[in-house]
């Protein structure tokens, strides 16, 4: 005792190695842990962000996706129809998981609104009627932007990412039995037990967390380590974004009128050039006129690496005006990279195994944070013991409080409403807010049991207000085969059954429980 | 495919696992003797192995890689979960993944 007590007094450079990593990563997986673990629930989430968007917009029955083919000659059709003043249709073209087409449709201010979301039938191109909704691109996108402006969040979120890589290298040479510990877990043994789920948790999918740590880093590079790129392109950003992207800036409109050139045998040739490759968007600038052109761009998810493939042709006869040159050793990796954060090659086995994989590496950030106020229990009455029990009660259970209510806001607000998108997010904020509120005022146990109860009561209501609401509930889902909804709804109540699960727990043993 | 690799990765980390004397008293009291050590952590270890050209075969090498790690975790996952639940429990699965992998394999 009196030994130990000795060495917490010398400083950290002279008790050597471990105690030095220790602290480094109890105090930065502190600071940084509640962010962290925002971000990865977020990203956690965002494997399903497709579907999540389609269960947003119940109008979009369970349709079949059709080919390529069929749905871009439909679309633009249908697009064609109205063509004065367009300056850009971007069209992704449906997928297996996502079977429509979804068009952005950017005009000359002067002739119609700016930019026009349209969502088409994928075989006959005519649009259906869905609700304003942020759906799954909302979280997507809060798990690197924040919802701050001006790239700040951004910013925030790669320096969190270089604390998670050094919290798990500390980690490692902290975590003094490794291997001995590999598969130990003695639950209801208080302390004990958060420290053996901490370090399990975090063993077990150690190569996930280093990999989506990495890869999550690597995909905002241009952001933090711009001088590269500055010394390489002196003229300024804008030709590496061209070249990054493939993206040449449109030609100029001639204003002479010319029909766009067949869809059909551009398609077939992008796919011969990409060995039976599909094209999954199709980006059409100035259509109608006689500069157009029309870019095909390869679909993301059949190959690990995320890098751009695309062609592009003259808009009106057809004719091939460049393609992607074939890309360095260095570029592709980072393609691959990025490819592999974003996980849009896995097919449906494979992103349940990244979203477990994601879950883990949510619990183990959660039982850090927990097990730092677990072990300094005899401070509680601190005021800065409390503000940790507080901010981890309104991340740990308060975000998902916040997810649950953000999905059912979208069932809830009146789908013609037209500002229902600011009330989705807004709900989601505010009940954050609230929860973080509610965290603070009330006493620390009392805190996480009733919001552990909200959150299961959230997720679980969840498929009933579904129900009620589109009439496409969980057993005609089921029975129909309808596995977005259907996945949606029993995955919502899984998390339900999850958090209710460790109320009971935490009532039976508080801390204990474990 | 799929479920085969979820029963070798299983019984790897089961075999890994048992071979320690920790886990071994918990079982069974007491600790194996040393040459079935030896043997579980060889068996272990192989299995281990094994389950990366069986996602291989599943997935292609690219994304069975992928799903490799995601297997090996999932599995680990699932026994330590067992394990704490109770080691003889833990063993369930040892007979019941490679039956549902015959199983999905003869269909």
């Amino acid at each position: 005792m009196s030994i130990a007590a000795d060495q917490a007094r010398r400083p950290a450079a002279e008790r050597g190695l471990r105690p030095a990593m220790a602290e480094l990563h109890t105090w930065g997986g502190l600071l940084f842990g509640w962010l962290l673990f925002a971000i990865f629930v977020t990203g956690t989430v965002s494997y399903f962000r497709d579907e999540i968007s389609l269960w947003m917009r119940p109008e979009i029955g369970q349709l079949t996706a059709t080919t390529p083919e069929v749905a871009a000659d439909a679309a633009l059709r249908q697009l064609g129809e109205d063509s004065v003043g367009v300056r850009r249709w971007m069209i992704d073209l449906p997928t297996d998981r996502t079977p429509v087409t979804s068009v952005l449709v950017l005009r000359d201010p002067k002739t119609g609104p700016a930019a026009m979301r349209l969502t088409l039938d994928p075989a006959s191109g005519a649009p259906i009627k869905v609700r304003n909704t942020a759906g799954g691109d909302f979280l997507y996108y809060f798990h690197f932007d924040l919802y701050m402006p001006q790239r700040f969040g951004r910013y925030l979120t790669c320096t969190a990412a270089i604390v998670m890589l050094v919290a798990f290298v500390s980690g490692v040479i902290t975590h003094r039995r490794i291997f001995k510990d590999f598969f130990t877990f003695r639950p209801r043994k208080g302390q004990r037990s958060w420290l053996d789920a901490h370090n399990t948790l975090g063993v077990m999918a150690l190569p996930f967390h280093v990999m989506i740590t990495y890869t999550g880093l690597i995909t905002l590079l241009p952001l933090y380590l711009p001088w590269g790129i500055e010394a390489m392109y002196p003229d300024g950003r804008q030709k590496f974004v061209v070249e990054m992207f493939d993206d040449a800036p449109p030609r100029k409109p001639l204003n002479v009128a010319a029909p766009l050139a067949p869809i059909a045998p551009l398609l077939a040739i992008a796919s011969a050039e990409w060995q039976g490759g599909t094209v999954g968007r199709l980006v059409i600038d100035n259509p109608g006129d006689q500069a157009a052109t029309i870019r095909l761009v390869r679909q993301d998810s059949e190959r690990i690496s995320h890098a751009v493939q695309s062609m592009l042709f003259d808009g009106s006869n057809g004719a091939l005006i460049s393609k992607t040159p074939v890309i360095g050793a260095a570029a592709e990796a980072r393609g691959i990279f990025h490819g592999l954060h974003l996980a849009r090659f896995s097919d449906i086995w494979l992103r349940w195994m990244f979203f477990i994989s994601g879950v883990v590496g949510c619990a183990m950030i959660a039982t850090g944070l927990v097990l730092w106020a677990v072990k300094r229990r005899r401070n509680a009455a601190t005021v800065g013991h409390k503000i940790v029990d507080a901010l981890n009660v309104t991340a740990i259970t308060g975000l998902p409080i916040a997810i649950a209510a953000y999905f059912l806001c979208n069932r809830l607000v009146s789908a013609a409403s037209p500002g229902r998108t600011v009330w989705e997010v807004g709900c989601f904020f505010a009940v954050w807010l609230i929860a973080g509120l509610h965290a603070a005022i009330r006493p620390q146990r009392a805190a996480w049991r009733e919001q552990l109860w909200l959150a299961a009561t959230l997720f679980a209501a969840a498929p009933f207000v579904n129900a009620v609401t589109t009439g496409r509930g969980l057993p005609r889902s089921l029975m129909n085969g309808d596995w977005v909804f259907g996945g949606f709804d029993l995955t919502a109540l899984a998390t339900a059954a999850l958090f209710a699960m460790s109320a009971v727990y935490y009532a039976r043993h508080g801390e204990a429980a474990a | 495919m799929i479920a085969l690799a979820f029963a070798l990765t299983y019984t790897g980390w089961a075999a890994l696992c048992f071979a320690m004397p920790s886990h071994a008293r918990s079982l069974r009291g007491r600790p194996f003797i040393q040459p079935i050590v030896v043997m579980l952590r060889c068996i272990g270890t192989i299995a281990l192995l094994v389950a990366l050209p069986v996602t291989a075969q599943a997935w292609g090498w690219p994304n069975g890689t992928t799903a490799w790690f995601g297997i090996l975790t999932i599995a680990c996952l699932g026994l330590i979960i067992l394990l704490a639940a109770n080691p003889k429990v833990a063993l369930l699965p040892l007979v019941g993944l490679p039956a549902a992998a015959i199983i999905v394999l003869l269909r």
